[in-house]
């Protein structure tokens, strides 16, 4: 579903946010990443959906290549970065149906949609007034939900439970599974460590931009938990 | 709490023009494009105060030094009542730094007051640039007493005050009225729209009426007098203070004390006022209306292109800044034919003592207005934060920028067609001027639409705190206007340099080279990879 290899991204002024990584993400997965701050998780997702660009390496998704199809790999994929800055002049259901529009979903698509995703996450009351009006965690779910419309084959999210509340928590974790049996995949980093080793089939752990150690997590994390590997790998 | 004044006073000018980030920012380009900002600033400046001095002297070489004095301070006064009526209501009510300070063992009156000292620190960069160049010439060719150049300083300080202080009073009631309506953005706009209007139409008002009175003439140094002195006599009607400035510093002490009374009462009752009223009406500005009561309704669906032009509509109208700063050349290309159509050109071109002038420059009045109007100057950068949003989406380079042009044309088009049509009934030209007067301007709105995308592209700034930092300050929007302008002059230079038909000929070379240069740079913006932008 996704391939990333050998991908480097050094920023303007020489920091090298990623170093030869590869990754490989099956359908099904559900992919935890993980890393110290500033070990080069954003960088990475940010580079797969197309918001940066990067100079060595390649990223498909589905087979194609983000490089040379930008926009077909955009169709497939769903995007939730940590702090999501939404429109915040738009209504809640305005936005929703502005990210609609552009993913081309008919009318009673999004409309039984919208309605599924946003009682699921007890938002829908909340459409009509503007994203302004909202706290942390409903713009959270507002994104969410948007990234849901379309049915993305990939999913990638940066620290996605941040600033959920647990209910939302526990809805987000049963829609990932759902999405995974349906053959998508999920990649998506985060410091909550329990979380990842409990929800995620395989993990990542990057350091200073450069990959550790990748694998299904029980082969990885053995007789420890995943957060004593993680002490002490980064020492 | 003077203590509180002052601290709150040197946080918040230690950053006046972006200094504070240039002397400590490692943003390399943040850094170059607020050096870009301090250097057009200095520039203007020096531009200004030479302008000033040259009137100066012109006018006291026939005698009428002292009236330049009064010219100069109506003009500092018209230029700070103009730009703080756009910048007090976000200077003062800046809601984002209210929580924090009001979190703070702050008194209101002390947050209230730092921030008239902040805009009144910037409106004093007019008074000096133009009034202390006016003044050292005057003193120079008059050679005034003493007194003169001490009440003179003294004046030059006060200045400033009086439209601060109506540039506030106008903003906080628009602000105030809007606060406590749904749609604050869209009441603000109509309201400081129709304001700006007024002062330029109350300003052209003022200066015609002077030039009315004089009837027919040539150039001499009697009717240059008569000129000054009616004028002069208009603007002592129309802002008294100017009378009390002009006496004072030539001799007449009570006058000046009058002066400095006018500056500073209404000052002091105003910043009473607004720190009383300050805590309600931020408090006002910060609720945003929440009903909790959505039901689910029947959507419709549109194309890519289509949602992504309703959405840069609403983000437009959003933004009563970023409207008020691109819309007012449209809207004085429609004044300015309201007034042709009301006045007749005929009458105007009297006036000017040039026949003709009005038929062959009006295409390139239209353009210019255009040229300094595009939305397009800060479209990109005004996405902000929210750039990712666009760089995630399915979306091409071209619907993306053709969403934000589709905004310019649709701001700029009924305001050239209301312009277009009036100017026609109202003005006789022939069949080749009416076609100029059609297509030279439309051609610029479709070049400025593209150009300032191609600008934008090249100095984007997402990291605003303010809209003005990208509306009013940024680099891509300077650039734009400096190009704009000098687009529109050459060629209208041209025009009145040569007789026809030799004119026609520079019209249809002006007309290609705009077309041709705008059908280039809107396939290279088309080229361009969104993710190279940031």
């Amino acid at each position: 579903m996704l391939n990333i290899q050998n991908v480097s991204k050094t920023y303007k002024g020489g920091k090298r946010a990623v170093n030869n990584l590869s990754l490989e993400i099956n359908a099904g997965d559900i992919y935890g990443f993980i890393g110290h701050n500033g070990a080069g998780k954003t960088t990475t997702i940010k580079a797969v959906v197309g918001i940066i660009d990067f100079e060595a390496g390649e990223i498909t998704v589905d087979g194609l290549s983000v490089k040379e199809n930008p926009l077909e790999c955009k169709k497939r994929i769903a995007y939730i970065p940590d702090n999501p800055d939404l429109y915040e002049y738009l209504t809640g259901i305005q936005y929703l149906n502005f990210i609609a529009d552009l993913f081309a979903i008919s009318k009673q698509e999004r409309e039984a949609r919208i309605k599924k995703y946003g009682d699921a996450f007890e938002l829908t009351t909340s459409f009509g007034d503007l994203i302004s009006s909202y706290s942390h965690g409903m713009k959270q779910k507002l994104a969410l939900i948007s990234a849901l419309l379309h049915e993305p084959k990939l999913m990638l999210l940066d620290e996605p439970f941040v600033g959920l509340d647990p209910k939302a928590a526990v809805t987000l974790k049963e829609i990932m599974k759902d999405m995974c049996s349906k053959g998508a995949a999920i990649f998506f980093s985060t410091h909550v460590l329990e979380v990842a080793e409990k929800l995620c089939n395989k993990v990542a752990i990057i350091k200073n931009g450069s990959l550790v150690i990748s694998g299904k997590t029980e082969e990885i994390v053995k007789n420890q938990s995943l957060e004593e590997l993680f002490m002490q790998i980064e020492g | 709490m003077l203590k509180q004044i002052k601290y709150l006073s040197k946080i918040q000018l230690c950053n006046i023009w972006g200094f504070n980030q240039i002397k400590y920012g490692k943003d390399k380009k943040q850094r170059n494009r607020l050096l870009l900002l301090l250097v057009t600033i200095v520039f203007l400046g020096l531009f200004m105060a030479v302008y000033s001095g040259f009137i100066t002297f012109a006018l006291a070489l026939i005698g009428i030094g002292e009236l330049a004095l009064v010219f100069m301070l109506a003009a500092v006064s018209l230029l700070i009542l103009f730009f703080s009526l756009y910048k007090a209501g976000s200077i003062l009510f800046d809601l984002g730094t209210y929580d924090m300070l009001i979190s703070l063992p702050l008194s209101p009156a002390a947050i209230v007051v730092s921030r008239f000292i902040t805009m009144y620190v910037r409106d004093l960069g007019f008074s000096l640039v133009i009034m202390l160049p006016a003044g050292v010439v005057y003193g120079v060719m008059a050679r005034p007493g003493l007194s003169f150049y001490f009440l003179l300083l003294i004046g030059i300080f006060l200045l400033p005050l009086l439209p601060i202080t109506i540039a506030t009073a106008l903003g906080a009631v628009i602000t105030a009225i809007s606060s406590r309506m749904k749609h604050k953005n869209l009441v603000t706009v109509v309201l400081t729209m129709l304001l700006s209007v007024g002062i330029i139409v109350f300003s052209m008002t003022f200066s015609y009426g002077g030039m009315d009175a004089a009837g027919e003439f040539t150039i001499t140094e009697d009717m240059l007098k008569e000129v000054g002195s009616l004028a002069g006599t208009q603007i002592y009607g129309i802002y008294p203070p100017t009378r009390l400035f002009a006496a004072g510093v030539t001799g007449n002490l009570a006058a000046f004390l009058g002066f400095a009374a006018t500056s500073i009462l209404p000052f002091l009752a105003t910043v009473g006022l607004v720190q009383w009223k300050f805590v309600a009406i931020c408090s006002a500005l910060h609720s945003k209306s929440t009903g909790g009561n959505y039901q689910m309704k029947e959507l419709s669906a549109s194309s890519p292109t289509a949602a992504l032009y309703k959405r840069e509509l609403k983000r437009y109208f959003a933004s009563s800044l970023y409207v008020m700063n691109t819309m007012i050349g449209y809207v004085l290309m429609v004044v300015l034919a309201v007034t042709v159509f009301l006045t007749g050109a005929e009458k105007l071109e009297e006036i000017l003592q040039i026949p003709g002038i009005i038929a062959r420059g009006m295409p390139f009045l239209l353009a210019f207005m255009c040229s300094i109007s595009s939305t397009t100057n800060s479209t990109i950068s005004m996405e902000g934060k929210q750039w990712w949003l666009v760089k995630s989406l399915p979306v091409s380079t071209r619907q993306v920028f053709n969403s934000k042009m589709l905004v310019n044309l649709t701001v700029a088009l009924p305001c050239y067609v209301i312009a277009v049509v009036l100017l026609l009934f109202a003005m006789d030209v022939s069949l080749l001027q009416a076609i100029w007067q059609i297509v030279i301007p439309l051609l610029y709105i479709l070049l400025v639409s593209v150009m300032g995308i191609t600008l934008n592209c090249k100095l984007p700034v997402f990291d605003w705190d303010t809209e003005a930092a990208v509306v009013k300050q940024s680099g891509a929007m300077l650039f734009a206007l400096l190009i704009g302008m000098v687009s529109v002059l050459i060629p209208m230079i041209l025009v009145f340099a040569v007789q026809e038909p030799f004119s026609n000929i520079i019209m249809v070379i002006t007309a290609a080279a705009v077309l041709i240069a705008t059908l280039i740079l809107y396939r290279n913006n088309n080229k361009i990879d969104l993710r190279d932008i940031e």
